[in-house]
């Protein structure tokens, strides 16, 4: 659709057009700028907490609960050093073994949502996968932030 | 491909420069990307491609440099979200009258909701 708008504005005599291939999807789901009633609305976005602990791969379960303590957490989100998401924790994971790295005991498929979800259905998949928390992230797998009603301002 | 990154990181950088120097003006800024698309599309014309694609990184680039950003959508789509900044000019309404809100010597960017 965009490319037979680029030639039709072409035909017209413009000669300096582009073509943002991706669209709005892709705008959208990296958390850009963007304005219209999506935006005053409460979306999976606006609404992730954006400070929560995160945490590597090779940590230790011990290390890694005593952060989240300190921080007021029972999660914990595992990335890797571009912070692409790896997985996550939860508060029974969190209570393994002291010496047991981060990656044997997270959840390597937690629900993940992209930040122009609205609210609304976000609640509805959390319901529907029962969780309590999901993660948010953008194409390139890189953390947005996380989503805990229960904690959500 | 690979040119056309080239190309387009070296603007990037000509303006970085001229902005941090304080010795930028629009008119040369305009200048400097006609002359550049104009050069990304000499060369997208021998790889027989139309408009030249561009992706997220330079949109933010390009707009933040004066292009003219558009969505192709109709009215209700783009009001319920839109690019920062973006004109709604609807394929279905896309004719010579339409597009004159465009400033021809500008780039125009053109999107929709994906790759369709």
């Amino acid at each position: 659709m965009s490319r037979r708008a680029a030639a039709r504005l072409e035909s017209f005599g413009l000669e300096n057009i582009c073509v943002y291939v991706a669209g709005k999807q892709d705008w959208l789901a990296f958390d850009l700028p963007f304005e219209g009633s999506l935006a005053e609305t409460r979306t999976a976005g606006t609404s992730a907490i954006k400070d929560m602990p995160v945490c590597g791969p090779l940590d230790k379960i011990a290390e890694v609960r005593r952060r989240a303590e300190q921080a007021d957490w029972q999660e914990c989100v595992v990335v890797n050093e571009t912070r692409v998401v790896l997985g996550l924790l939860e508060k029974e994971a969190l209570g393994a073994n002291d010496e047991l790295p981060v990656e044997e005991v997270m959840d390597p498929a937690p629900l993940t949502l992209r930040p122009y979800f609205p609210w609304k259905s976000v609640m509805e998949k959390m319901h529907a996968r029962k969780t309590a928390v999901a993660l948010v992230t953008r194409p390139d797998g890189k953390l947005v932030g996380l989503l805990k009603p229960s904690k959500t301002r | 491909m690979r040119r056309h990154r080239f190309l387009l990181s070296k603007f990037s950088k000509f303006v970085e420069v001229q902005a941090q120097t304080g010795s930028v003006s629009w008119a040369l800024e305009r200048r400097c990307m006609v002359r550049l698309l104009r050069d990304r599309r000499r060369i997208s014309r021998k790889d027989d491609l139309m408009a030249e694609g561009i992706n997220r990184d330079e949109v933010e680039t390009l707009a933040r440099n004066g292009a003219q950003v558009v969505e192709v959508l109709g009215a209700k789509e783009y009001e319920h979200a839109h690019i920062a900044g973006a004109i709604n000019l609807p394929l279905t309404e896309l004719n010579r009258q339409s597009a004159s809100v465009l400033i021809r010597d500008r780039i125009v960017i053109v999107y929709c909701y994906d790759y369709q």
